[in-house]
């Protein structure tokens, strides 16, 4: 892997930007892009653009062959609900705004306005073409499927507008300051995308036009009374340095940069997971890693990919496609958990420490082998549950078992390949 | 009586060719504290991080124990706890879960950690706060935490960079105390610190440090001496803020020579 150090760019004296706050938002995606540009050519070079195109083409080949011969009762409605609903629920705003800014850029609050509008049609923008994307996607095998299929402009129409209310309605969230009232809102609004987009596809365009309308207008006015801050700074700054820091941990998969703090969430009821590592000088590092992990963005992750896994397994759990769909799971966890390499690697305490690096290469293949050991039990669960016989569950379980053996072995050695590298260095 | 930690000509910094520091020596006796001091600037930091191994020297050595870094990485990092200026903690973990990991990670065992804790958490008012999260913790929280975690493990040597900034006073009052405890139980001391006045009936010796070179070492006594036999106005019973000011303020390119009214 190629190792590189972050770009320490001096920042650019930024005086006359500020003059105009819309140059000054102009400055900064350049910047941001300027930073991240050189980065993505390691990414290309990794193989993922290949892996991508293949599983392009290979994709349209198989969608276009299973347009063909749609199996009769196939739940078109069902899978549009779980492709569409999430893209038209989740919306973040991306506003460069930096920690610096509370101090320089506070007393230009009244003139920030054509700032954030650059911001917020910014970050609208490209999950606008997502969700149209997605339903160009899906109208090929909906019209074909469903009963009583709407029009493409029409179900294209309603999505954006559920989408514009959604994105609305997290504009909204990010200006509250209550924390409680915050996080009410936000069940709500998913409550409200997939509610909404259930009435899309199962009633008719009259009946899902008043709920949604109706639901919709409710929910803007309640967002719209609600308190609010005029200017939420803290919280601005602190999504874009999430949004930065998962870009970052993304990059750092293909290229050695150190990542930044990421977000950490308390979850207490994990908090004795680790505890059994503590005082055992050589099991330090695995006692630091466990407790990182467990509050982690990581194991939100983890823990997602886990419940979707199980609703997709339990829905395919009488065909023998079932164990094609676990091992691209157990690939797909495999190179999510590949982050716990870097989860402290470039602490200072690590350096400092008498932690020894074959305990910390220890620590790491054990958290990683637990973990995925774990999620491949929880994803086993709807095969053994379901309807093939005896012989091809033991044959999944088996095939399970040997595909977790050769993950394991090839993250040990991957482990310990970047641990003597960096002895070296 | 061998020093437990010797700095030997060491020239040193973040580039080669270009050192911050030049020809630096020094040693640390067990049972000493020794305050590290010079402007801002001046080299105290980038001395303490050749000590922590976590910058190479260009020439010169370091040995703790009488051991180099190269020599047994593990003893040598064993020897010593370090508290940075600005308190680096996990966000993740609490203040409990970080001197459990400090505990652990040298070695420390389950009932002796129990002891040291419940008397740290007391001495810097910390016991209502063990479980709290660092991200929830203000700034003087954090950095007693720091403080915590490195007299919990108890080596022989303690290297503190600016020990007070963000402390109350009665943190500030706790942390004194402590440090002379452990220095009456063997401990040595390497602290550097701009709050002379706090240090000055702490310190043993003070080693001071302008543009990366050893302008003078000594005890505060034998600094008021070493500035009279050079010159200077004060007064051997003056301040050692006093006799700091006069060795390197008037030697400082910008403002040597003005004060506040002006």
């Amino acid at each position: 892997m190629a190792r590189l150090r972050v770009n320490a760019r001096a920042p650019k004296f930024q005086g006359r930007l500020l003059q105009d706050t819309e140059q000054l938002w102009r400055y900064r995606v350049q910047e941001f892009w300027g930073e991240v540009i050189p980065y993505l050519g390691y990414v290309i070079q990794s193989g993922l653009g290949f892996v991508i195109a293949f599983v392009f083409i290979a994709g349209t080949a198989l969608y276009a062959s299973f347009l063909d011969q749609i199996p009769a009762g196939f739940p078109v409605r069902e899978l549009g609900w779980m492709l569409l609903s999430p893209i038209v629920a989740y919306t973040t705003y991306r506003t460069f705004l930096q920690s610096a800014d509370l101090g320089y850029l506070l007393r230009l609050e009244h003139r920030m306005n054509r700032y954030m509008k650059r911001s917020v049609r910014y970050s609208l923008m490209p999950r606008m073409v997502l969700l149209m994307a997605a339903c160009l996607i899906y109208w090929p095998l909906y019209s074909r499927a469903d009963e009583a299929p709407k029009p493409l402009f029409v179900l294209l129409a309603a999505f954006v507008v559920l989408k514009f209310v959604a994105a609305y309605g997290a504009w909204g969230e990010r200006h509250m300051h209550d924390r409680r009232l915050k996080l009410a809102c936000r069940i709500i609004r998913y409550a409200w995308s997939w509610g909404a987009a259930a009435c899309w596809l199962w009633l008719d365009i009259g009946m899902a036009g008043l709920w949604t309308g109706l639901g919709g207008l409710i929910y803007i006015a309640a967002i719209w009374k609600l308190p609010k801050l005029a200017f939420p700074w803290e919280e601005h700054i602190a999504l874009e340095q999430v949004h930065r820091n998962r870009i970052y941990t993304f990059l750092s998969g293909f290229v050695d940069l150190p990542t930044m703090n990421n977000r950490r969430f308390s979850r207490p009821w994990l908090h004795a997971l680790g505890n059994r590592y503590a005082f055992q000088k050589k099991k330090a590092y695995r006692y630091l890693l466990v407790k990182s992990f467990v509050r982690s963005e990581l194991l939100g992750i983890v823990l997602r990919l886990i419940v979707i896994g199980i609703i997709l397994l339990w829905w395919t759990k009488d065909s023998i496609w079932s164990s094609l769909l676990l091992l691209l799971l157990m690939i797909t966890i495999h190179a999510q958990l590949k982050a716990l390499l870097q989860l402290h690697r470039h602490d200072v305490w690590l350096k400092l420490y008498p932690v020894a690096n074959q305990d910390r290469s220890v620590a790491i293949s054990g958290v990683y082998a637990q973990v995925l050991g774990l999620c491949v039990l929880l994803l086993l669960l709807p095969v053994i549950a379901g309807g093939l016989s005896i012989q091809a569950k033991g044959g999944i379980g088996l095939g399970a078992a040997a595909a977790y053996v050769l993950l394991c072995w090839q993250r040990k050695h991957a482990i310990e390949r970047l641990i003597s590298t960096e002895e070296e260095e | 009586m061998n020093p437990l930690l010797e700095v030997n000509q060491l020239t040193g910094g973040y580039s080669i060719g270009r050192p911050v520091l030049h020809d630096v020596s020094f040693a640390i006796e067990p049972g000493e504290m020794v305050g590290l001091i010079g402007l801002n600037g001046a080299g105290k930091s980038t001395t303490m991080k050749h000590i922590l191994g976590l910058l190479e020297p260009q020439t010169g050595q370091i040995r703790l124990g009488g051991k180099a870094l190269d020599e047994n990485p593990e003893q040598y990092r064993a020897s010593m706890a370090y508290v940075p200026e600005s308190p680096i903690l996990y966000d993740a973990l609490t203040v409990r879960e970080h001197l459990i990991w400090s505990a652990t990670a040298y070695g420390v065992e389950e009932r002796t950690y129990e002891e040291r804790l419940v008397h740290l958490a007391k001495l810097f008012h910390m016991t209502p706060h063990l479980d709290k999260a660092a991200q929830h913790l203000s700034k003087g929280m954090r950095q007693k935490t720091m403080l915590m975690s490195a007299f919990l493990v108890r080596p022989p040597l303690y290297v503190i960079d600016e020990p007070f900034l963000g402390l109350d006073p009665l943190g500030i009052r706790s942390l004194l105390t402590f440090m002379n405890r452990m220095k009456e139980e063997g401990a040595s001391l390497l602290v550097s610190s701009h709050i002379l006045s706090t240090i000055e009936d702490y310190c043993d010796r003070f080693v001071l440090l302008h543009h990366g070179k050893v302008l003078v070492a000594g005890t505060a006594d034998e600094l008021r001496e070493k500035l009279a036999a050079r010159g200077g106005q004060e007064a051997r019973t003056t301040r050692l803020e006093d006799v700091f000011y006069a060795w390197v303020g008037a030697d400082d390119e910008d403002g040597g020579e003005l004060i506040w009214r002006d």
